[in-house]
């Protein structure tokens, strides 16, 4: 009994770590003072943390089909903006007259990086993981 | 513990570990303004394909409902 109360704080703790750091993530990718690269980066880290938190729920025994079903959704919906980002911050690497693209494609990800972050956050609230 | 669990808790201190690196580059990126190298931003794309393929590869554990289309007649 005493290690299932353990196991449940240790998991609660690590998510609650994950979680503050998509909070970080966000306040960085949403933060006008950054430079445009920087904010393609944190929104790309909040892509790639939101989905490692996604992988780490959907392999979490207890969580209801519904919910991992959410998850599965909201991760393949952000994949290809996630992609699409991460290919145009090496292109502004490359080339920086790109800036227009990579502003372009940071638009077009936030809304479905949002949404996954969002998915992970409620689904690790609605299934107790996170109190 | 079983053994799902432990995978899923490895899984996490992985998403923890990319995620402090990634602060830590973002947070040097403001006091000396230069950017993520290029193999911090493609260890944070190899991390988020195989979470990504995880998820993808995940399927419903409920079971498919029987077949109760009425028999066709001989």
């Amino acid at each position: 009994m005493k290690n299932i109360f353990k196991d449940a704080l240790t998991g609660a703790a690590v998510f609650g770590v994950v979680f503050l750091m998509l909070g970080a993530f966000g306040g960085f990718a949403g933060c006008t003072s950054f430079t445009l690269e920087g904010r393609a980066e944190a929104a790309y880290g909040t892509y790639s943390i939101a989905q490692g938190a996604g992988a780490a729920l959907i392999q979490t025994q207890g969580i209801p089909d519904d919910v991992k079903a959410k998850i599965q959704q909201a991760s393949a919906a952000s994949k290809p903006f996630g992609d699409a980002l991460y290919a145009a911050i090496l292109e502004y690497r490359k080339d920086p007259h790109t800036a227009n693209g990579l502003d372009q494609a940071l638009a077009a990800a936030q809304a479905a990086i949002s949404n996954l972050d969002q998915t992970t956050k409620e689904s690790a609230t609605v299934s107790g993981v996170v109190p | 513990m079983n053994l799902a669990a432990v995978e899923a808790g490895l899984q996490l201190l992985g998403v923890v570990e990319s995620g402090v690196a990634t602060l830590r580059s973002l947070f040097s990126q403001l006091s000396t303004g230069q950017p993520m190298t290029d193999q911090a931003l493609a260890d944070l794309k190899a991390r988020a394909d195989a979470a990504a393929a995880t998820i993808a590869a995940w399927h419903t554990s409920t079971p498919t409902p029987p077949n109760t289309a009425p028999a066709q007649p001989v």
